[in-house]
């Protein structure tokens, strides 16, 4: 997303301008909604953790320092934070509810795909499974590398190889010249 | 400087701090390295694209009523702020600035009060000392004159006046040993505006004037003493003249060998 684009949405947020809001659901919508529903695994929970996340950001963005991370970065944290958030403020009960739905749920937020996103799924697909299962444990799952060494059970200089190697072949994936 | 730069590339540095994993030190760390070296700067920008990429590649339709209702809650949110009531922190704070500032004000003002009233208590400490000193010297006046009513040595002479002035009458204390004469006058005479009494020593057959007497409420006041003086002499003077005695005007007299 160009700087420029980062700069418009965080002046009119700061500006307690709506238009701001609106072209933050314009360009970074999906995405962070893909994200809840990664995380959630619910649509339901998944909007709710949406709105909130836009509630939060909007709230804080005079606290957002673009020298310490893009606009994204941090917009995916406070996303991926609050899903986690709210998936562990639910009973074990309804979790487990909520698993029984998820595939029903999951496949709905795949036929939701923006065909935008298509291309980058695709290259995405290259992506060995090994490091995308790391990477999916770490930016979805809320897991330390600790963590995903013992949830995946893989020693823990393993998980940090693959995340290293994975986000580097991201790079090839992803590279203007490859997509092209 | 490249050792540096490699180790952290070659690290996990720069990704942990992506993913939120640093601890407060560490972040501090990274983000020095990110603002210190324009090459970690690249590597954590690419990064950050790349995260970027990876995330919306699991992209999904954000619902479009959602952004309706997310839009509206703004409105309610910014209507809120506009119209939500003072919180109780700003009142707090807004009574205590009101209390510290009338505090001061009042604590200014007693002060002021209390300096004028230090000021007001040391001119009137002043002024006590001044009246000591003032009564001890009159204590000291009476206590010599009480020294020379009071010693055994010291002689009596009642004055009264001849027909020149029948009202004059006065006592007269005098002690040559201890060189002290002191004087009560008890009434004068009525004398034209242009008279007066004048006290005189006889020394050596000379009038000296020893000056004008004056009733003063039966004070004694004291007479300049000499040795050499055989009488004393009360005469009606012209003012002013302190210079001989008239004897056609004496109205009384004291001789010291009559005793």
């Amino acid at each position: 997303m160009s700087k420029l684009l980062e700069r418009t949405i965080i002046d009119h947020l700061k500006n307690r301008d709506e238009q701001g809001m609106n072209l933050l659901y314009d360009h970074y919508g999906d995405t962070l909604f893909g994200v809840a529903m990664k995380i959630t695994k619910d649509e339901d929970l998944a909007k709710d953790v949406l709105q909130l996340s836009l509630m939060k950001i909007w709230d804080k963005i005079e606290t957002y320092n673009p020298e310490k991370s893009k606009l994204f970065t941090w917009m995916f944290r406070i996303t991926r934070n609050t899903a986690i958030d709210k998936i562990r403020s639910i009973s074990l009960k309804t979790d487990q509810e909520i698993q029984i739905e998820v595939s029903d749920v999951y496949n709905l937020g795949v036929q939701g795909v923006n065909p935008e996103h298509m291309d980058i799924k695709k290259h995405l697909n290259t992506l060995e499974d090994k490091y995308v299962e790391v990477l999916e444990a770490l930016f979805f799952k809320g897991m330390t590398q600790q963590e995903a060494s013992e949830e995946l059970n893989i020693p823990l200089g393993t998980i940090k190889s693959r995340l290293k190697i994975g986000l580097r072949e991201l790079r090839k994936i992803f590279d203007p010249a490859t997509l092209s | 400087m490249k050792d540096t730069i490699h180790t952290v590339l070659e690290s996990d540095l720069l990704e942990r701090y992506l993913t939120g994993e640093t601890s407060v030190e560490e972040s501090l760390r990274a983000e020095h390295l990110i603002g210190k070296y324009p090459e970690i700067e690249k590597e954590y920008e690419i990064l950050q694209e790349n995260l970027e990429l990876f995330i919306r590649s699991y992209a999904v339709e954000a619902p479009e009523d959602l952004r309706k209702e997310i839009v509206s809650e703004l409105g309610k949110s910014q209507a809120a702020d506009d119209k939500k009531p003072v919180s109780w922190l700003f009142i707090a704070a807004s009574v205590a600035a009101m209390i510290f500032a009338m505090a001061t004000v009042t604590l200014w003002k007693q002060n002021k009060l209390l300096s004028d009233q230090n000021n007001t208590v040391a001119t009137q400490i002043e002024d006590l000392k001044k009246d000591i000193v003032l009564t001890n010297s009159k204590l000291e006046n009476v206590k010599s004159k009480f020294a020379v009513l009071n010693n055994p040595e010291t002689k009596k002479y009642y004055i009264t006046g001849n027909e020149r002035a029948k009202n004059l009458k006065s006592v007269a204390y005098i002690n040559s040993k201890e060189r002290l004469s002191a004087i009560n006058v008890l009434s004068l005479p009525e004398l034209p505006k242009e008279k007066e009494l004048k006290m005189w020593a006889e020394i050596n057959g000379k009038m000296v004037c020893l000056g004008t007497l004056e009733q003063a409420d039966r004070k004694l006041m004291a007479l300049p003493f000499n040795e050499d003086a055989t009488a004393y002499k009360i005469t009606i003077e012209s003012k002013g003249n302190n210079n001989f005695a008239t004897i056609d005007t004496e109205v009384a007299d004291i001789r010291f060998d009559q005793e």
